[in-house]
């Protein structure tokens, strides 16, 4: 061109002409681009100002939030792909936030039924022996929680049966009620005396009296190692119904530690005849009996 | 005001017998109440025994009514025996906290009897 321009120095109308034509073609031609760019700036700044506005709603926490199929559909890659990159993530952050509730579901599921296995363990060591994990834990969705809940009940079962077996087995075997002399019932006591079976002893021991129409019962204690309030509450208990159906009642074989024990607590003895052993308690009977006879026949 | 059912007081060998064989009402024993001790006055018994083999349940108003005919003359000089208490009464009676260490008991008419006519304490004789 140089060449040209040098070897042809004069310029001409014509050739004027084209350079301005050339001009106006560069000129529209840059127009056009700069058009072009315009309106492709404009779009990136709403993709932008949208990928913005997604973002905003996610951390607001509506996960549902997605970028428009317009800018997915874009001419402009690095929009769409910007679009897909973003609705992607959201996706992915979506799923995830879905799992993370599931477990917060589940994990709060196994700390109901833990606490609720607490609280029947508690129970039953408070001897209701009704209590048992409901259905509701039974049924759980964690198969871990069922499964505890089935084995926690299974051995309360088995636990409460066993108890009642036993107490059963104690009750029958623990107090024989003798008939030691005419009219002289004994009734040795041995272990712990609890509410239960003092109303057992004692009912038993009452019809017997009645049934054999005994004027003596000596009450003896020799086995008994331990006694709190309740159970000399039991025992007096035992004297008075006796004695209000017309029975002497004797209590013999205090133990030491027994004798402490009652002392102490200031259990009102007074009115109770307590004696050594059965051996004394059965020869002051025979000897009430012999007096009574006595006197009975210097009576006629 | 209605004349409430009488319970028979029987003389015998110079004791009062009064036995109950039916179930009683306020009316009924709050009678017998005096009816014992106008009887106590009249003829000046050795003793009296008062056998409730026939009642089997008992509220709280009656038993302590008994119990007051028994203390009633027991300080006016009468040997005084309750005899042929119900079991289960018995078991009330305790759990009530009912106080009778005062009242003399037998297990029966029979023994009631030998105890009033003997001068020994006899079976649950009371130890004051």
């Amino acid at each position: 061109m140089s060449k040209n321009r040098g070897s042809e120095e004069k310029p001409s109308y014509e050739r004027l002409q084209e350079e301005l034509r050339a001009c106006r073609e560069a000129l529209e031609d840059y127009r056009a681009r700069d058009e072009q760019y315009h309106a492709s700036s404009m779009e990136l700044a709403m993709g932008i100002s949208e990928c913005l506005h997604v973002l905003v709603e996610v951390r607001q926490g509506n996960l549902n939030a997605q970028v428009s199929d317009e800018m997915l559909t874009s001419k402009e890659e690095l929009l769409s792909g910007l679009g897909r990159e973003l609705n992607e993530t959201v996706g992915q952050l979506r799923q995830q936030m879905t799992r993370v509730d599931e477990f917060h579901t589940s994990t709060m599921d196994l700390a109901m039924g833990i606490s609720e296995c607490f609280q029947v363990l508690s129970e039953i060591r408070k001897e209701n022996y009704q209590a048992r994990i409901s259905d509701e834990t039974l049924n759980s969705g964690d198969e871990l929680m069922a499964k505890l809940a089935k084995a926690i009940n299974d051995t309360i079962d088995k636990q409460v049966d066993l108890i009642t077996r036993q107490q059963y087995a104690i009750q029958e075997l623990s107090t024989p009620i003798l008939q030691l002399w005419d009219d002289v019932l004994a009734l040795p006591v041995i272990g712990v005396v609890d509410t239960r079976r003092s109303m057992d002893i004692m009912e038993r021991l009452l019809s017997e009296i009645v049934g054999r129409q005994s004027k003596f019962v000596i009450l003896d204690i020799t086995g008994v190692e331990i006694v709190d309030t309740k159970t000399a509450d039991h025992f007096i208990k035992l004297i008075r119904a006796a004695k209000l159906l017309g029975t002497q009642c004797i209590v013999t074989g205090i133990r030491p530690a027994v004798a402490q024990t009652l002392v102490e607590i200031g259990v009102d003895l007074s009115s109770i005849i307590t004696l050594r052993d059965l051996q004394e308690g059965l020869r002051r009977c025979l000897q009430d009996m012999e007096r009574s006879k006595r006197a009975a026949v210097g009576a006629n | 005001m209605s004349v409430a059912a009488r319970i028979p007081i029987i003389r015998l060998y110079g004791n009062m017998i009064v036995s109950i064989q039916t179930s009683l009402s306020d009316q009924v024993v709050k009678r017998l109440k005096e009816d014992v001790s106008g009887e106590i006055e009249r003829t000046r018994p050795r003793g009296l025994i008062i056998d409730i083999s026939g009642i089997d349940l008992m509220d709280s108003y009656i038993s302590r009514a008994i119990r007051d005919i028994c203390l009633i003359a027991s300080i006016m000089g009468v040997k005084t025996v309750l005899s042929g208490m119900d079991k289960m009464i018995a078991i009330t009676l305790v759990e009530m906290g009912m106080d009778m260490m005062s009242v003399r008991t037998a297990l029966n008419l029979e023994e009631a009897l030998e105890m009033i006519s003997g001068d020994g304490d006899g079976g649950g004789g009371v130890r004051e």
